[in-house]
């Protein structure tokens, strides 16, 4: 394998500029949408699309749109490589904002990196659900659907440009702030013949029947930027994204400030208490961009914060075009080493601006959890059927459903506290090596991170010693030798503690005699500062 | 939370005429005998001191302790929509309270549900002596 080619970077293929809409939309005729929307009056020609009827999902608020939600509009402007494909497909969304602007353009900038390297690539209008409305997150997931099914009518037209030219097996929706919650919808929804959006609607078909649907879409991965959580629920309880699953969110958000995006997170994937050992087959990733904030993620936005506090809006940018041309390339273009990006951001180190500061965790669709702390309230202990015993000289651990984000909602997911008051007390984990599994995982990782507590000295990073055992051979890493486990930023709170994958691969492990698989012992030696809090999420063995 | 909570003044029930688009979520209303009032689209307007930004974040509101699936601006403020009577009966002086992380503590307003107005209990035969909902949210 060669080295990667830096994800951000524009790709060798050409491509076309088109909008698509709806017919009679006129915009040009209403001097408080012209100017934003009347870009909308003119598609290309072939790229005129139908209405859609979303009244059973949304009502519209101000201002008064020249349709009702009978009738919206499929607005989008797309990017398409040239040649004869077919091309993956990655659609964006953005969220909530002035209705007054048109928040569409604003990933442009992504669409056409993602095009230059051969995905088909738009972002979509869903400005008429814009406004002081609340809980319609349901309907950004149907319009969001509804675009791809618009692509799919295209891929299937004989004679129009994009006629064979769309795989639908592959495509990536993303969606921000209120459109990162709404990408989430529309991944379980893309499974469903049938939804009821709420206790007080019928149920409305998504099988064709009635406008909306079919989709089962092939969506590989749903990507969430600065995403809002729950502002829609549905009557079967909070969503739970079925796909591969991105996240990333800015340290300095200053509107969806309390990372909710982090509650999905946590739902997603999550480890399954009557068969820990089984995984979806699906993985979930997030980053964590320090001195991001909400806005600059869209460049139509203006910024929401002062610019001494945050990084730069080309800065910001250009995390997202390294976080999410990687994941493009992995799951679109099925180029999986990129994956590395995901699994360790230090990979992407050399094409980041100077000074980026990422926290980022990856959970593999192959892992088996050795602790994940969901079994409950109690004690640490290593998780079935993993044996072994656990111990904790000169450590007091907690297992709580601790608000490490301050996510404003209620958390369900158990981290474990660890608190030390003197150098040398230890997590000690010894493991009966017989309840390991015979496959040879690529690395043994540690979700952790340290709060703002007063036993963390401010401003100050924490450190740890991994200590691990196999056979008669015994290794110590440093916890700083393979990430930071950084102070949180905390420029407008109590901070947020959001804990750092940490892997130790197989290869580094055998060159200090270390088989992964006759793992005897992991601990935790807190020797390196005299004091301080750390969260610990999970420990497993992964790919 | 980077927004406070909105701040409503008054609430309001608008009868209004059903639209097209209401026509599934009434059908299982009408299909009940024992239902008066079953020819309105009741509009909920909670007027505002001030029309919140749109933000990405945001308040869900509650009467009393059952959260409002959806709202919407209008001019004067935000609402939402009604299909069963049975709700006003069901919610009448519940507070309107909002809840930035899903119910968990919640910033009361002053401001009640009104009972059942008599245009709401009584029968109404026909729909086209209601305000349409477009003249309804006008104001």
């Amino acid at each position: 394998m060669g080295r990667l080619a830096n994800p951000a970077a524009p790709g060798a293929s050409r491509f076309d500029r088109m909008i698509y809409a709806s017919a009679g939309l006129n915009y040009g005729n209403i001097p408080a949408l012209a100017a934003e929307y009347g870009i909308f009056d003119n598609p290309a020609a072939g790229f005129v699309t139908p209405r859609i009827d979303i009244s059973a999902f949304a009502q519209l608020g101000n201002p008064l749109w020249p349709f009702d939600p009978t009738t919206v509009p499929l607005n989008g402007l797309v990017r398409v490589p040239r040649g004869r494909g077919p091309f993956p497909l990655a659609v964006f969304a953005h969220g909530n904002h002035s209705p007054l602007e048109n928040s569409t353009p604003g990933y442009v900038y992504l669409c056409e990196l993602l095009a230059s390297h051969g995905i088909i690539a738009a972002t979509i209008d869903v400005n008429f659900l814009n406004g002081a409305n609340f809980g319609e997150n349901d309907g950004r997931a149907i319009v969001h659907l509804e675009h791809l099914k618009q692509f799919r009518v295209w891929n299937a037209t004989p004679g129009h440009r994009l006629h064979r030219r769309v795989d639908l097996d592959r495509a990536m929706i993303i969606g921000h702030s209120r459109g990162g919650e709404g990408v989430g919808h529309a991944s379980l929804f893309n499974r469903l013949g049938s939804v009821q959006p709420d206790l007080f609607s019928p149920v409305v078909p998504l099988d064709g029947s009635a406008g909306l649907g079919p989709y089962g879409f092939g969506i590989r991965a749903v990507a969430a930027i600065a995403p809002t959580d729950r502002q829609y629920e549905p009557v079967t309880g909070p969503t739970v994204v079925p796909d591969d699953y991105f996240l990333i969110h800015g340290s300095r958000d200053g509107d969806v400030s309390d990372f909710e995006g982090y509650n999905t997170y946590n739902r997603t994937h999550g480890v399954d208490l009557a068969d820990p050992t089984a995984s979806d087959g699906h993985f979930k990733a997030l980053t964590w961009v320090i001195g991001a904030n909400h806005n600059q993620f869209n460049s139509a936005w203006a910024s929401e914060t002062p610019a001494a506090t945050t990084i730069t809006r080309a800065a910001q940018e250009q995390v997202a075009r390294v976080a999410l041309g990687a994941l493009a390339q992995d799951v679109l273009l099925g180029r999986g080493r990129y994956r590395k990006v995901l699994r360790d951001h230090a990979v992407a180190t050399p094409w980041l601006p100077v000074g980026t500061d990422l926290v980022s965790q990856y959970q593999d669709p192959s892992r088996v959890f050795l602790v994940h702390n969901q079994e409950g309230l109690g004690p640490p202990q290593l998780s079935a059927p993993i044996q072994g015993v656990e111990a904790n000289p000169g450590v007091v651990p907690t297992r709580n459903a601790f608000n490490l984000v301050n996510a404003f909602a209620p958390t369900q997911t158990i981290t474990l506290q660890l608190v030390w008051n003197a150098l040398g007390a230890a997590l000690d984990l010894d493991i009966d090596p017989t309840s390991l599994p015979h496959r040879r995982f690529a690395a043994l990782a540690l979700r952790i991170g340290q709060s703002t507590e007063p036993a963390n000295p401010a401003g100050q990073d924490q450190d740890l010693t991994l200590v691990v055992s196999s056979g008669s051979r015994t290794a110590a890493i440093p916890a700083s030798s393979l990430h930071r486990l950084r102070y949180p930023d905390d420029l407008t709170g109590p901070g947020k503690t959001v804990m750092q994958s940490l892997r130790l691969s197989r290869r580094r492990l055998r060159r200090l005699g270390i088989d992964v698989r006759d793992l005897r012992s992991v601990r935790l030696v807190f020797d390196r500062t005299p004091a301080g809090v750390v969260y610990v999420g999970d420990l497993q063995l992964t790919d | 939370m980077p927004i406070p909570a909105p701040v409503p003044v008054a609430v309001e029930v608008v009868a209004t005429r059903p639209e097209p688009a209401d026509a599934a979520a009434l059908a299982p209303i009408r299909r009940r005998a024992d239902r008066a009032a079953v020819v309105a689209a009741y509009l909920v307007k909670v007027r505002l001191a001030e029309i919140p930004p749109a933000t990405g974040a945001g308040w869900a509101l509650f009467v009393g302790e059952l959260r409002i699936p959806k709202y919407w601006e209008y001019v004067a403020g935000i609402f939402f929509k009604v299909f069963d009577p049975q709700f006003f009966v069901d919610h009448a002086g519940d507070r309107l309270r909002f809840s930035a992380d899903m119910g968990t503590t919640f910033v009361d307003t002053d401001v009640t549900l009104g009972p059942p107005a008599t245009r709401l209990t009584a029968e109404l035969e026909d729909a086209s002596t209601l305000p349409t909902q477009a003249e309804a949210l006008s104001n």
